[in-house]
């Protein structure tokens, strides 16, 4: 290994580190506990790597794709987790993230479901391919998240912000760094050995900032609106958006 | 390969929304900035009024029969000229107005748990649909001139009105729902 590339290993660990600190001292386990138990076991897996890797490396491979589903598995519940942050406030738009949700698993599903009964789609053919499948999956759920916040205007704290593009950053940058990989195969591996660390050290850098801030925690409180009979409200802008269509129709009729 | 560009594609979309969430103004506010009292003021009937004659000088043709007959061609182009920006700003004001409207129900059914999603995706259809239609219109006004839409006047009356029922009723909470409740 390199310096830069040890070094770059140990900058990473004294983020997680400095993070988790942070999170230890304001207590922030307690809110978070996917995320802050996501960064803990990559910080231990980080530690213990770097000894494997110092003096046991021909360990090193198998550990490291045990390790890497493990993080996949906590992934999951961090994806989770950033719904329930940004949407808890706001039913409505999270019964909605949860039915659009629901159409795109099961698209993706049906899809890899056809593919393996045809033998189209080696989904476990090797480890890269069944790790970029997944972290697929979770892309396409962040991006399901990010069009809900931009269409219903969620607002979002600074400390929501920050893990959510953290995070969204981590796994864009992984689906298409294990995309290129599984592609291109071997010929990719060093740039895939390169660029991997630094876009992590980018998603550290971005919870660092983010949660450096002096932001109160988003605490789940309860609206004191009103709240509207929906059937009523959504009817209502219906009919005036078809009515105003029709106008407009109308209008450009010859 | 098709497979490969896909999650590629998947990848990048999900940096360029962060990217725009990111960069979306007001965003750490803890209420909508875009629904300001001004924004949502309602025209009084004098101002109405006002508006329907404004409507009829934009799109009607005496002013423009009048300048064709007794004008020259150059002040003809700079009539045209000037009722084509003013009719551009009015197709805007107009598709602020709807987008003002829709911004009130998505702030308002965002925390409902009573929201319906296919009724939302229906009515995000519509809604892009008449933002699709301005925008037709507004490339007939740039294409023709207001002239062109003359038979415009009353149908875009119609419509302001609604939309300004739309918003007038929208500004009325106990308006929508006879069983309101505190959350």
């Amino acid at each position: 290994m390199s310096s830069y590339a040890l070094s770059f290993w140990l900058a990473g660990v004294a983020l997680e580190g400095t993070i988790l600190a942070r999170a230890l001292v304001v207590g922030w386990f307690k809110k978070c506990p996917f995320f802050f138990g996501y960064l803990a076991s990559v910080f231990v897996q980080d530690v213990f790597f770097l000894a494997v890797y110092s003096f046991k490396f021909k360990y090193y491979k198998p550990i490291y794709w045990y390790a890497e589903f493990f993080s996949l598995l906590m992934g999951c519940g961090v994806t989770w987790e950033i719904f329930r942050l940004i949407l808890g406030r706001y039913p409505g738009a999270g019964r909605m993230a949860r039915n659009v949700l629901a159409i795109v698993l099961l698209m993706v599903l049906t899809k890899g479901l056809a593919g393996a009964w045809n033998g189209d789609i080696p989904w476990t053919a090797t480890m890269v391919e069944l790790e970029r499948n997944l972290r697929a999956i979770q892309a396409l759920s962040l991006i399901v998240l990010a069009l809900l916040i931009a269409y219903y205007r969620v607002p979002l704290g600074r400390f929501a912000k920050g893990i959510f593009a953290g995070y969204g950053i981590f796994i864009a940058t992984m689906v298409m760094t294990l995309t290129l990989r599984a592609s291109i195969g071997q010929a990719f591996q060093a740039a895939w050995v390169f660029v991997q660390p630094h876009c992590y050290a980018a998603s550290l850098g971005i919870w660092c900032v983010a949660l450096w801030s002096g932001e109160r925690f988003p605490v789940e409180q309860s609206q004191s609106k009103i709240e509207e009979d929906y059937q009523s409200l959504a009817l209502l802008t219906k009919r005036s958006l078809i009515q105003a269509r029709e106008f407009l129709g109308r209008a450009i009729r010859p | 390969m098709s497979g490969t560009l896909t999650l590629l594609a998947i990848g990048f979309l999900l940096i360029a929304l962060l990217v725009y969430l990111l960069r979306r103004r007001g965003s750490e506010e803890a209420d909508v900035p875009w629904l300001r009292d001004e924004d949502l003021a309602i025209p009084s009937a004098h101002s109405e009024d006002h508006r329907k004659e404004q409507l009829d000088r934009i799109f009607g043709g005496e002013d423009w029969e009048f300048i064709r007959r007794s004008t020259s061609r150059r002040v003809q182009q700079l009539f045209l000229k000037e009722r084509k920006g003013i009719a551009l700003s009015w197709l805007s004001r107009l598709r602020s107005e709807a987008r003002t409207g829709m911004h009130l129900h998505v702030a308002r059914v965002r925390a409902s748990q009573e929201l319906a999603p296919l009724a939302e995706l229906r009515l995000a259809i519509d809604y892009y649909a008449f933002q699709a239609k301005c925008g037709l219109i507004a490339a007939i006004l740039l294409l023709g001139g207001p002239m062109a839409l003359r038979n415009m006047v009353g149908q875009a009356e119609s419509l302001s009105n609604n939309l300004r029922g739309m918003l007038e009723a929208a500004l009325k909470p106990e308006a929508f729902s006879q069983r309101t409740r505190i959350r």
